[in-house]
C-alpha cells in the first residue's frame, strides 16, 4: 500500500512538473504547412535580390587590381590581410577586385587581359565557362553564413549566384571580348595560400563593360 | 611501509600516478597545456567520453561489454534533434506534435534506454554473448540513424538546446556539470545501494550470484538499460555542442570508452573496478589527446600512442592480477 502511494506521489509530481515544463505542443498540421510554405527559402529569389540590392550597389567597394597585385608581390601576408578575406579554416584568400585591361586574347576558357590600356602581358583571366565553387558568394564579404538557418541554404545561394554570372555576365563578356578592346571589370578572385604565380589572376566577373574612351 | 604494501599502494594509485606524470610532462613540454582555458577545454571534451564510459563501467563490472554505445549516441541525438527541428507529423489527425527542448531530451533518453534494454534482453533472454548482441545493435542503431536522418545532418536546433553543449554555469561548461552529476549518481549507485553490490557480485561470479538468489537477468538488463541511457546523454551533449546531429556521430567512440574503463583499472572479466578509476581513465585519454594535439603530433601517431597506452594498462592489470593469485 505504501509502495503504491509512493508511486502515485511520484507520478503526480512528474505530471505537475511536465505541466509546468511541457514536453510538446499540438498544432494543426495545415497551419504549420502554410507557414512553412510562406517562409520557405527560395535560393533563386534570394540570389536575385542580393544581386540587385547589394552586389550591384557595392561595385565601387572593390579594390584596384594593379594595386593588389603589386601589394601581393611586395608583401603577400600583409596584402592578403589588407585587401582580402579568409573564411573559416580555409587557407585561401578571397579578393573583391576592379580593373581595366586590354584584351590580349580570347581563349576557349576565358578572356585574357593586360592591365592598363597599353599593356601586353597576360595579367588577368576572366573565365567564360561553367562556374563552380563559392568565390562569387564569399569574395565580396557582403554575405554572412551565420545569417542563414542552415548551410544548405547558403550553398544553394552560391550555386544560384554562379548561375546569375553565367546567365547575365558571361554572355556579355563573350560578346564584347575581342583582341585590342579595352574592358572595365569587377569580380572576385580566390588565391590559394601557396600560390606565388599570380599572373594571369583568375577573376570571376560580376560586371563587365567597354572602357570609356580616354 | 614494507615493499609488498608499497607495491599494493602503487597498484592502487597507478592510474592517478600516470595522470600526474602525464600532466607534469605535458606542462613542461607545452606552455599552453596547463592554462585555465585548456583545462576547461579538456574537461569539456572528456565529458562526452565520461558519460559513455560510466555506462560502459557498469556493463563491464557486470561481466559484459557494450559495443553499441557510439551508435546509440548517434541515434538518440538524431531522434532528439529531428523531433526538435521538425516535430512529428500525424497527417491522419491533421496534427503536428511540436516537441520542446525538455521533450526532445526525454525522447532521446528514451531511445537510449530502449536500445539498452534490447541489448540486455538479447544477452539474458536469448543468451547471446554480449559482444555479439551489442555488435548487432551497433549496426542496427547506425542503420536506424541513417534512415531517420536520410544520411544528412540535422542542424539549426536553437540556442536553448545548444546551451546544453556550449553553455556555462559558474564559469564551468554545462557538459562538465552534467558529467560530474552523473559520476556522483554512479558512485552512489555502485557504492551505496544493494544494486551496486549485486552488480559486483554478478560480475565477479555469476553462478554464485544466481545460487545466492540474486535476480541476475534483471540486474543485467538494468545495467544495459543504464548504459544506453548514459550513451543517450552523451548523444544529446554532442548534438547540442555541434548544433547538429550527424549520422556519423559517435563512430568509434565505443573504443575510447572501453579504453577509459580499462585504463581506469576495471577488469574486463567483470566484478572488479570503480567509477573513480574510469574518471581517471577518461582524464588520461583526454589529457593524452589534448597533449599530443598541442605538441603537433600527427593524428595517425596519436592512434598508435593511444593503442599502446591501452595495451600497457591491460598488461599492468593482468600482471597485478597474477601477483594477487
Amino acid at each position: 500500500m505504501k509502495r503504491v502511494l509512493l508511486i502515485l506521489l511520484a507520478l503526480g509530481l512528474l505530471a505537475g512538473f511536465f505541466r509546468l515544463v511541457p514536453l510538446f505542443h499540438l498544432v494543426p498540421l495545415r497551419q504549420i504547412q502554410a507557414l512553412a510554405a510562406a517562409g520557405e527559402f527560395n535560393a533563386t529569389n534570394a540570389a536575385r535580390a542580393f544581386w540587385d540590392e547589394h552586389l550591384m550597389k557595392s561595385l565601387n567597394q572593390a579594390a584596384d587590381v594593379p594595386q593588389v597585385l603589386a601589394a601581393l608581390a611586395a608583401d603577400p601576408v600583409k596584402a592578403r590581410t589588407q585587401y582580402g578575406r579568409t573564411l573559416g579554416l580555409s587557407d585561401s584568400t578571397l579578393f573583391y577586385l576592379h580593373g581595366t585591361g586590354r584584351v590580349v586574347s580570347v581563349k576557349k576558357n576565358g578572356v585574357v587581359l593586360a592591365l592598363g590600356a597599353d599593356g601586353t602581358a597576360a595579367d588577368v583571366l576572366l573565365p567564360t565557362g561553367h562556374l563552380f565553387g563559392n568565390t562569387v558568394r564569399d569574395g565580396t564579404g557582403l554575405l554572412d553564413a551565420s545569417a542563414f538557418p542552415n548551410s544548405q541554404y547558403f550553398n544553394d545561394l552560391s550555386t544560384e549566384l554562379n548561375h546569375l554570372v553565367e546567365a547575365s555576365v558571361l554572355p556579355q563578356l563573350r560578346a564584347l571580348a575581342a583582341p585590342g578592346v579595352t574592358l572595365t571589370f569587377t569580380g572576385c578572385a580566390e588565391v590559394a595560400a601557396d600560390e606565388t604565380e599570380l599572373k594571369p589572376l583568375k577573376i570571376i566577373p560580376i560586371a563587365v563593360q567597354l572602357a570609356a574612351a580616354p | 611501509m614494507n615493499r609488498q604494501s608499497l607495491t599494493v599502494q602503487l597498484r592502487r594509485f597507478q592510474s592517478l600516478l600516470a595522470l600526474v606524470l602525464m600532466v607534469a610532462a605535458l606542462s613542461a613540454a607545452s606552455p599552453n597545456f596547463l592554462t585555465v582555458d585548456n583545462t576547461l577545454n579538456v574537461l569539456r571534451q572528456i565529458s562526452i567520453n565520461l558519460c559513455l564510459s560510466l555506462g560502459m563501467t557498469l556493463v563491464i563490472l557486470s561481466g559484459g561489454i557494450d559495443l553499441s554505445v557510439g551508435s546509440v549516441l548517434a541515434l538518440a541525438g538524431a531522434v532528439a534533434a529531428g523531433l526538435l527541428k521538425n516535430g512529428l507529423a500525424l497527417p491522419s489527425l491533421n496534427l503536428l506534435i511540436q516537441v520542446t527542448v525538455p521533450g526532445a531530451i526525454v525522447v532521446g533518453l528514451g531511445v537510449g534506454m530502449v536500445l539498452g534494454w534490447a541489448n540486455g534482453v538479447a544477452v539474458t533472454r536469448f543468451k547471446l554473448p554480449p559482444f555479439v548482441a551489442t555488435l548487432g545493435m551497433l549496426s542496427i542503431a547506425r542503420g536506424l540513424t541513417m534512415l531517420w536522418t536520410g544520411g544528412f545532418p540535422v542542424t539549426g536546433l536553437g540556442d536553448d538546446f545548444g546551451w546544453l553543449g556550449t553553455g556555462h554555469w559558474l564559469g564551468i561548461p554545462v557538459p562538465v556539470w552534467i558529467s560530474v552529476a552523473l559520476v556522483g549518481a554512479c558512485l552512489l549507485l555502485t557504492r551505496r545501494t544493494p544494486f551496486g553490490r549485486h552488480l559486483y557480485a554478478v560480475g565477479g561470479n555469476e553462478r554464485a550470484a544466481t545460487l545466492s538468489g540474486l535476480a541476475v537477468n534483471r540486474i543485467k538488463i538494468m545495467v544495459y538499460l543504464l548504459g544506453g541511457a548514459l550513451a543517450a546523454v552523451a548523444g544529446l551533449l554532442v548534438t547540442a555542442r555541434l548544433d547538429s546531429a550527424t549520422p556519423n556521430a559517435g563512430l568509434g567512440y565505443e573504443l575510447d570508452s572501453i579504453a577509459a574503463v580499462v585504463i581506469g583499472g576495471t577488469s574486463l572479466a567483470g566484478g572488479r573496478g570503480s567509477i573513480l578509476g574510469t574518471v581517471l581513465g577518461c582524464l588520461i585519454i583526454g589529457v593524452l589527446n589534448n597533449g599530443l594535439f598541442l605538441l603537433n603530433v600527427s593524428p595517425f601517431w596519436q592512434q598508435v600512442v593511444k593503442g599502446a597506452v591501452i595495451l600497457v594498462a591491460v598488461a599492468a592489470d593482468k600482471a597485478g592480477s597474477r601477483r594477487d593469485h
